[in-house]
């Protein structure tokens, strides 16, 4: 399994902010196109994110790069000079499968006429309409994960997002609609970058509703929120323990896994197995 | 016509392009000592197509990458491309 317990957002037409992007052990870097850049360094910046992915040294990071909206003149172009480069793309405002599949098709253009495989898309839910069609979105074969945006979607309901009750609804749809396709979930971000017990209390909270990561906005919260994920020993005590009952019926030919007299399912030892993930032990 | 690409922000490069009588390659950069020489190869082996222009460099310590990024954007914009 795939760790996706950071995502850390940096811009991308600042080059300085990009050229230790793999110091911070962030799961995953996403340079961004969208949001943090200018209209007219829009040209700029995916030509210097182009070189950042093929010169910088990414760590253990995934290199995600979160192109501009399908609403937008740009993501076309972002797409062909960044897509041989990078392994995800995040597609910001996603309303609808088609949307997605739009996207795919032209990633499979650009693939082809380079060679590569295929890249995953991790679509940003950031409206209304997008989240009451996440179920339909995350089906799609590209989708490996589903994320949301806090401020535009609170936004695009009409209400203040530090006082929305709404909220916890929102991120259970995201759960649910990602895992119903056996995709990853990740949550939005926190942005008060000074507070770092509420940054955990959060990540903590993010990881019980069943979210697979969230997203970060400074280097400094990445070790704090992969704290935060990482299971007790309590958990990882028990998920051992179920593997290892798994690895003996396998061993002993048994259809039926048993711990303490007790019969466990297949989703108990994948969510074992997620547990050892996690804890970055195995 | 002048076009320009990047910043003077730090870790950062600007580059303005624009026509000449002949070719012209100016630096300036905060390391130019250690440096410049390094910068203006880059540039000249970019810039070997191009003939009549004046390239000005503005470098507030880029790397490598950055240079030829930002060199990579200033020239296709000064071929016409836009967006």
């Amino acid at each position: 399994m795939k760790l996706r317990r950071t995502r850390l957002y940096v811009p991308g037409n600042n080059p300085h902010l990009i050229e230790n992007v793999g110091l911070y052990d962030a799961d995953v870097v996403i340079l961004d196109l969208e949001d943090s850049v200018p209209i007219p360094q829009k040209f700029d910046a995916r030509i210097l994110v182009k070189y950042a992915l093929q010169h910088v040294e990414f760590g253990k990071s995934e290199k995600w790069v979160r192109i501009n909206g399908i609403d937008t003149p740009y993501w076309k172009r972002d797409l062909e000079e960044v897509l041989p480069f990078c392994e995800v793309v995040n597609l910001p405002k996603v309303e609808i499968y088609d949307d997605v599949e739009k996207v795919a098709k032209h990633m499979e253009k650009i693939e082809k006429k380079w060679r590569i495989e295929e890249r995953g898309i991790v679509p940003i839910i950031e409206t209304v309409k997008g989240l009451i069609n996440a179920r339909d979105i995350a089906k799609h074969s590209r989708v490996i994960a589903l994320a949301w945006g806090g401020e535009d979607l609170t936004a695009d309901i009409g209400i203040p997002r530090k006082k929305a009750l709404i909220l916890d609804h929102v991120r259970a749809e995201i759960v649910f609609a990602a895992k119903a396709w056996d995709k990853q979930a990740l949550d939005t971000v926190y942005s008060d970058i000074r507070d770092m017990d509420g940054l955990f209390e959060y990540a903590q909270r993010a990881r019980y509703m069943g979210f697979d990561g969230i997203g970060v906005i400074h280097p400094n919260q990445v070790e704090t929120v992969h704290r935060a994920f990482r299971p007790t020993e309590d958990e990882i005590q028990k998920a051992r323990e179920i593997i290892e009952a798994a690895r003996e019926a396998e061993k002993k030919g048994k259809g039926v896994i048993s711990l303490n007299g007790r019969m466990i399912d297949k989703p108990v030892v994948e969510r074992a197995r997620k547990i050892l993930a996690f804890a970055e032990v195995d | 016509m002048r076009v320009q690409a990047g910043t003077e922000e730090k870790g950062d490069v600007l580059v303005v392009i624009e026509p000449a009588k002949k070719k012209e390659i100016v630096i300036k950069s905060k390391v130019q000592v250690m440096y410049g020489e390094a910068i203006k190869n880059t540039v000249k082996e970019m810039t070997k197509n191009l003939k009549k222009v004046k390239v000005e460099i503005s470098d507030k310590g880029a790397l490598e990458w950055v240079l030829r990024a930002r060199m990579e954007a200033a020239m296709r914009k000064y071929r016409g491309e836009k967006e």
